[in-house]
């Protein structure tokens, strides 16, 4: 262990030429620090860069000859402070008002207390931002012996006490997409201001709480979990535009707030998945109170219908044009928040081919463009739009373009999509205990279905044209729907949830020479219809039961069934004849796919054109592979020969 | 508040990728006013719209990196599903293989 002064010469900190054993003066070589030593910046110590491998056990920049009012560079590394032992007062890291501080990057720009030491260390920042700032000493002690400010973020990941009380110590993170994790400590103080998400973790408990939102439509404070409040919380958005969301991390698993006694202040506010313990009355929240479903304890702003009045370009945002009547009568309405209707209708747009943008953060409970004149274009933001209900596009309109991800969370009700004949980009769901109805066809680009075990899309019998959908962990329910998958690659997959298959239609319809892969997920499907051509295979994956065949029309076509895996067929159908080869082939070569006919009723099994590989029949009747077919290798329970005439049958071959 | 009467019509069509089924809505008094035949065209400019969308699919969707976490946190949390599920299986199985193995008698 070693007493060690910033030489007037400075320097980076990892360099022994930057340290002197005996003063800034110095002219001996004692550098660098290691974790066991105190370093000390004093009044004749030059400036100093925080570079690669810097460690100390304290740095103080008061305790030598006359306060430091250098400069500390501070690279994109993480500083760390800390071993065994208290550092030298009981000060591991103080700076003062005359320290300039440089930080490299914002969050990376980091410092770590990592002291073990059980004595009472005190951090003193002198009112100078920091990058994140990381407590992870086990058996630490540390106070804050004044306010800390971060451009990053606050964790505490491991330690024993943390005192922020004494010194009435206030942390702000004032960056932009922060974490607080408090590591389930109290604070004295937390202030969340950055733009952006502010995201709080562990069990906390704060006398005092804020989270203010900046002129953005898209802040947010997102809690990972439950949060005490004993004197204090204010929660406020920026604007009744610039609203700040409040919501769990998960959507549909409530976060909850203790807040008994705790004076609130919260105004332009969304809440989702929030659970005050004590129940609080927003609803005369001058800027509104936002209701995004999964919320308990709150009295919310009442709900309006919102009618849109414009002539020219105009974004959703503009107050002045929403009014509570339509064609521009029954006063001033307001920028909807999520309970509200939003109303475009004949009056809504005077002139002919103007587009309304949407350029806040969410659609709200329910906003209809029924009967909509001058076929105005429609245009979402940049930046994810969360849909909080029901959207009714209409033929009507002109363009729909749609710029990033519409996030479909409507939870307050059932609600419906109605596309008008307008096409989506990327459509992702979740609407954790309710169901999303189509209005009618719907073709989307990307779909992602993740409602959960207590959520549902459901098709109302009309198509749903997807490029691809991904792993889709909610219910389905296609009723006599077609599911057109249009493109290649992981075309669907549903390896969880559950399946109402109805009498719907899967259909491939790419013929490119990319594979397309269905994740089946174990469920039962009914019919599957596959266009002919291209060579890319589908693949099915997992198991899986259908109600026929796959009927391939228009070309060749290469199918793979999973290996050591059963698919069942439970009826047939009959096709007509051609000479398009099928090739049919198990995942793992010489590891069969069964393929199991379960309705002995529906008759033989009678087929032609097919190249079969490892493939295993299994049912009450005969498998006829037919004349024109090649049993490759690997085939039990196929006869290699066209059935007997005059038996009933059910077929799989190549037809135009 | 005003109520605004929508008038469905439910149409499905056979393609050659299966079938359509669609909905128009109009307002009740522009349906009123509208031709069989007008309805007809209607359908069959969603009914083209669809053929247009298969033979010329959208692009693969291009997700940002906070989805794309987002999407590989729920592929995880089905995984962990699936796992309990097989694990759940595998306990069953073994318990009715124990049970299996006292009630059978070797000849």
């Amino acid at each position: 262990m070693a007493t060690l002064y910033l030489k007037t010469s400075g320097g980076n900190w990892n360099t022994a030429n930057t340290w002197s054993n005996v003063n800034a003066s110095g002219v001996d070589n004692s550098g660098p620090p290691t974790a066991a030593d105190n370093c000390i910046a004093e009044l004749l110590s030059g400036n100093v860069t925080i570079d690669s491998g810097s460690v100390c056990r304290g740095f103080d920049t008061t305790s030598g000859t006359s306060n430091w009012g250098g400069t500390i560079t501070w690279n994109a590394i993480t500083f760390n402070i800390g071993d065994g032992t208290a550092a030298a007062g009981n000060i591991p890291f103080k700076l003062n008002s005359g320290v300039t501080v440089t930080l490299s990057n914002a969050a990376t720009s980091a410092v770590s207390f990592i002291s073990t030491s059980g004595t009472a260390q005190t951090i003193t920042t002198a009112g100078k931002t920091l990058g994140n700032v990381t407590i992870n000493g086990a058996g630490s002690s540390y106070t804050l012996g004044d306010n800390l400010t971060s451009s990053g973020s606050w964790t505490y990941t491991a330690g024993t006490t943390l005192d922020t009380s004494t010194n009435s110590a206030i942390i702000t993170l004032s960056g932009t997409n922060r974490t607080f994790d408090g590591g389930g400590k109290t604070y004295f103080r937390a202030d969340l201001t950055g733009a952006g998400t502010a995201t709080v973790s562990s069990v906390n408990t704060f006398t005092t709480f804020k989270r203010i939102g900046t002129a953005t439509v898209t802040d947010v404070a997102i809690f990972t979990a439950n949060q005490t409040f004993t004197s204090a919380y204010t929660l406020q958005g920026n604007s009744a535009v610039n609203r700040l969301l409040v919501r769990s991390s998960v959507l549909g698993t409530a976060r909850s707030f203790t807040n008994s006694g705790a004076t609130a202040t919260v105004d332009a506010v969304d809440f989702r998945d929030i659970t005050f313990n004590t129940a609080v009355n927003f609803s005369a929240a001058a800027s509104y109170s936002g209701n995004c479903g999964g919320n308990s304890g709150i009295t919310f702003t009442t709900a309006q219908t919102n009618y849109y009045q414009t002539a020219v370009n105009d974004n959703w945002s503009t107050t002045a044009k929403w009014f509570l009547a339509t064609n521009g009568a029954g006063g001033a309405g307001r920028v909807p928040i999520p309970q509200d209707t939003a109303v475009f209708d004949v009056n809504s747009v005077t002139a002919s081919g103007k587009t309304i943008t949407c350029d806040i953060a969410y659609m709200p409970f329910s906003t209809t463009w029924s009967g909509v004149a001058n076929a105005p274009n429609f245009t979402t933001s940049s930046s994810t739009a969360t849909l909080y209900g029901s959207l009714v596009l209409t033929s009507g309109m002109g363009t729909f373009t749609q710029n990033a991800n519409l996030a479909v969370n409507g939870r307050l009700a059932n609600s419906t999509i109605t596309s008008g004949g307008k096409s989506f980009t990327n459509m992702s769901i979740n609407v954790s205990g309710f169901t999303i109805s189509q209005g009618d066809a719907l073709t989307v680009s990307g779909f992602w279905n993740n409602s959960g075990a207590t959520g549902t899309w459901d098709t109302a019998g009309f198509n749903l044209t997807v490029a691809t959908a991904g792993g889709n962990s909610a219910n389905l329910t296609l009723n006599a729907s077609t599911l057109t998958l249009t493109s290649s690659g992981t075309v669907w997959a549903q390896p969880t949830g559950t399946v109402s298959a109805g009498t719907s239609t899967i259909s491939f319809t790419d013929t490119s020479s990319s594979d397309k892969t269905f994740v089946a997920g174990s469920k039962t499907y009914y019919n599957c219809s596959i266009t002919g051509g291209g060579s890319g295979k589908i693949i099915f994956t997992m198991a899986a039961t259908w109600n026929q065949f796959p009927q391939v029309t228009g070309g060749t076509k290469s199918l793979t069934y999973p290996s050591a895996t059963t698919t069942t067929f439970t009826n047939g159908t009959n096709l007509g004849n051609s000479t398009n080869l099928i090739t049919i082939i198990a995942s793992t070569a010489a590891s069969a796919t069964t393929w199991a006919v379960t309705n002995g009723a529906a008759g033989i099994v009678n087929c032609d054109y097919l190249s079969l590989k490892d493939n295993t029949a299994s049912g009450p009747t005969p498998f006829y592979a037919g004349a024109n077919s090649t049993l490759v290798s690997g085939t039990t329970g196929w006869n290699a020969t066209a059935a007997p005439a005059g038996i009933p049958r059910m077929m799989l071959m190549g037809v135009n | 508040m005003s109520q605004t009467v929508l008038v469905q019509v439910k149409f499905e069509e056979e393609t050659p990728y299966g079938t359509y089924r669609d909905a128009l809505y109009y307002d009740l008094a522009e349906f009123n006013l509208k031709s069989q035949k007008e309805i007809d065209a209607d359908a069959k400019v969603r009914i083209d719209a669809y053929i247009f969308a298969v033979e010329n699919p959208l692009p693969p969707p291009e997700y940002t990196k906070e989805e794309l976490q987002a999407q590989l946190d729920d592929v995880a949390a089905q995984q962990i599903e699936i796992n309990v599920a097989l694990e759940k299986k595998k306990e069953d199985l073994q318990d009715a293989i124990d049970v299996a193995a006292v009630a059978i008698v070797v000849p």
